[in-house]
């Protein structure tokens, strides 16, 4: 049996693609000067910034002047949530998030609500999806922006984003759209789709570390979170991480050139998998709407089981996979995103999620069912829960 | 990325690691002796939950700071490691215990209940679900077969101002078969040197005495922030002496442990300390010095961790506290499951709700809670 290690969690991040990285080296030299100086070293680096911005705004279907880099997601969310509600005054004190969100969209909404915002959480149904109908429920009275997510992280469920931006502004209010999870997933494009702000971060399609963009709609006022010099066109102070931008337009353009066959080589692994999960272990639920289901992800309980105890024997196995939102400790919570969808809280403290990546081959989920079934089996049979109220 | 478990003949080993230097040194020792094993913190409270001055709260067990102190320790003996949150099952248990003591004129030891409630049951639990045979944690205590009994037996650890036996007496044979207590044989000063000597982060960590929860060591504010305002142990009531003589009145009797004297406010001329707490008339009865002697104790829900439960009386030395020297004594069945103790020589302050531990020799024989007296 090999206990060599296998990496079954590609949402929770990606490694460098290794092309990326090698021409990221090749054009460090160019990246290193500050891009707000006047001599020939900063204008080099400037020249690389804006390459950067004009290749990813192409991807993304945008101008390059509505494309502002980020250190990640989290900033990205916060900056599209909080700059829209201080930079528009005049709009309703109000801010509605979907109950399936990211915790950064969430946090920043719970800051919002600190400083006098009203905030409503959007539903979310039995699949997963959050409805247009459920969006224009939540907005009756207004509000100042919506934030919904393209594809969600736990249970990979696409949204109706061109559906819900055009609900959001039919209320009057901005709409906000997390693709975090959805770049190299599903076909992106700001103008289709509608959105006024969309966050997104290079790591998860096999880009570096600690850049990610926010796409915010030409013409929209904006309030900056990071105050300073006027970077990012004041949008965004600090100085630029040149080859990290970089870094993520290329990552971004292979995972667009590599889109549609990985969608449909994962899809024709996962679809497989989920039959034969099912068949080998008894009491298994998938968690989120089938048909909606982005390739790469897979999300499921096992009756009576705990998710971290699989989590950690998987892992003493040399399998990496996830459990529910990780918090800030590393202990696990019952997710809420599964709790939102109305999943039992008992079965939702079960949940594992699967999410598997370019690297993830067949033999890899024929092995992650050899392990998961023993391992259920020992879990059900020690039912722990009868000592814990000894 | 972790290491993969390497197959061998050893058993894989679940070590409780709180962020200080003993129980990462166990993780150590374990390491060192070729046992495949897994490091967990569990998660048991949240400042939410327990309040205090957040000023107090940097390097107290369960902080973020403790966990990154744990973590840091596994990665550098490069062994896998998990947060395992218990926060429910340590409330329901253990904290929900000790505010029930408080309500009920006693004084809990928490530390007992966790071990027997929480880290041999829910982690014991789970150290199971994950594969784990054994656990481990970083007290200073000995596990022993005896062969001629065929029971394992609970014993001091070898560092007479370490010894941490005194929580552990609620364990049960199954439990102790599947404890190892690598520190049992060591000085604190060796477990410090070999944390140095191992470059572990948590060399210096200073060691936490007080109770887990209560973050300022105040548990009289954190008794006031849980009780309802309108509970018995929170409303006044009268303070009276050893001749029934009312001589003050107190703010509730959840502040008040048997032989204290500080916060009474009484000025009778000689010092008065607390004699006992009586729950239901919520009076704190006082009595000078010389009155908070006894040489009997009754003591109940025993637990006999290493010898058969005794028919007849039997000697042994006595700790009514943790910091208590023991006292020779002889502990009588009682016939409803409770031991009377009777001290060779009156003892002070014997607390309803401390444990008592009997011992013979190193040899920890069992203990109980001391309950009121008749």
């Amino acid at each position: 049996m090999s206990n060599s290690s296998l990496f079954l969690d590609y949402n929770s991040t990606t490694p460098l693609d290794p092309e990326v990285a090698e021409e990221m080296a090749r054009r460090q030299g160019e990246a290193w000067g500050n891009p707000s100086s006047v001599h020939a070293e900063g204008r080099r680096a400037r020249k690389l910034l804006e390459e950067a911005r004009e290749r990813t705004s192409t991807l993304l279907g945008c101008d390059p002047g509505e494309l502002y880099f980020t250190s990640g997601g989290t900033e990205s969310d916060n900056l599209a949530l909080k700059g829209c509600y201080y930079g528009d005054p005049r709009k309703p004190r109000r801010v509605a998030v979907s109950a399936i969100e990211h915790s950064a969209v969430l946090g920043a909404a719970e800051d919002l609500r600190k400083q006098g915002a009203d905030v409503v959480k959007i539903a979310a149904d039995s699949g997963g999806v959050v409805t247009p109908q459920a969006l224009e429920q939540a907005l009756e009275g207004g509000a100042c922006v919506a934030a919904v997510m393209a594809t969600n992280n736990e249970t990979g469920t696409m949204q109706p984003v061109k559906d819900l931006a055009a609900a959001a502004h039919a209320h009057g209010a901005r709409f906000h759209c997390d693709a975090v999870q959805a770049m190299g997933k599903v076909p992106v494009d700001v103008r289709d789709w509608g959105v006024d702000f969309m966050a997104l971060t290079a790591h998860k399609f096999y880009g570096p570390r600690g850049i990610g963009a926010l796409y915010i709609r030409r013409g929209l006022p904006l309030a900056a979170q990071i105050s300073g010099g006027g970077h990012e066109r004041n949008r965004r102070a600090g100085t630029e991480n040149v080859i990290g931008a970089y870094g993520l337009a290329l990552a971004l353009e292979k995972a667009n050139r590599l889109r549609a066959g990985e969608e449909e080589r994962l899809r024709g692994l996962s679809e497989p998998f989920i039959e034969a999960l099912v068949a080998a272990v008894a009491g298994t639920h998938l968690h989120g709407d089938r048909t909606l289901r982005v390739a790469n992800t897979v999300s499921c309980s096992f009756e009576g089981v705990e998710g971290e105890a699989v989590v950690v024997s998987l892992d003493l196995k040399g399998i990496c996979v996830a459990s529910g939102s990780a918090c800030s400790s590393g202990a696990t919570e019952p997710s809420h995103v599964l709790l939102a969808m109305g999943v039992p809280p008992q079965l939702a403290a079960g949940a594992l999620r699967f999410s598997f990546g370019r690297t993830t081959r067949k033999d890899d989920l024929d092995r992650l069912l050899r392990e998961l079934g023993p391992i259920v089996e020992r879990l059900r049979s020690l039912s722990p829960a009868a000592l814990e109220h000894s | 990325m972790k290491g993969p478990v390497t197959s061998t003949e050893l058993p894989l080993v679940l070590v409780a690691m709180s962020g200080g230097v003993d129980s990462a040194v166990a993780a150590a020792c374990l390491k060192e002796a070729g046992y495949p094993l897994l490091g967990v913190t569990m998660k048991l409270w949240t400042y939410e939950q327990v309040g205090g001055d957040p000023e107090t709260r940097e390097g107290r067990c369960c902080s973020l700071d403790t966990i990154a102190g744990a973590r840091n320790s596994a990665e550098r003996l490069d062994i896998p490691f998990y947060v395992m949150d218990m926060t429910e099952p340590f409330r329901r248990t253990v904290i929900d215990n000790f505010i029930e003591e408080y309500r009920a004129g006693r004084t809990p030891n928490p530390c007992v209940v966790c071990n027997n409630r929480i880290k041999w049951s829910a982690l014991y639990e789970r150290a199971k679900s994950v594969g784990a045979e054994k656990l481990a944690t970083g007290h200073y205590a000995r596990v022993r077969f005896n062969h001629d009994t065929g029971r394992h037996e609970l014993w001091k650890g070898c560092d007479p101002r370490r010894d941490q036996s005194y929580v552990l007496y609620g364990l049960t044979q199954e439990q102790l078969s599947a404890t190892i207590f690598p520190l049992g044989e060591l000085m604190k000063d060796q477990v410090r040197a070999q944390a140095r000597a191992l470059a572990l982060p948590v060399a210096d960590v200073p060691e936490s005495r007080e109770i887990c929860f209560i973050t300022d060591d105040n548990y009289r504010r954190f008794l006031r922030e849980q009780l309802p305002a309108d509970d018995p142990a929170r409303t006044p009531g009268d303070v009276v002496d050893e001749s029934g003589r009312t001589v003050g009145r107190h703010e509730g009797y959840a502040d008040f442990t048997v032989g204290q004297r500080r916060g009474l406010g009484l000025s009778l001329g000689t010092p008065y300390y607390v004699s006992s707490i009586d729950p239901q008339q919520r009076v704190v009865h006082v009595a000078p010095d010389r009155d908070l002697y006894a040489d009997t104790a009754r003591v109940e829900q025993v637990n006999w961790v290493s010898v058969a439960a005794p028919q007849r009386p039997l000697s042994a030395t006595v700790k009514i506290r943790y910091l208590h020297p023991g006292e020779r004594a002889e502990v009588w069945p009682e016939g409803d499951g409770a031991f009377t103790v009777r001290f060779a020589s009156p003892q002070r302050a014997l607390t309803p709700g401390q444990s008592a531990v009997f011992y013979d020799g190193d040899r920890v024989l069992g203990g109980g809670l001391v309950s009121h007296p008749a």
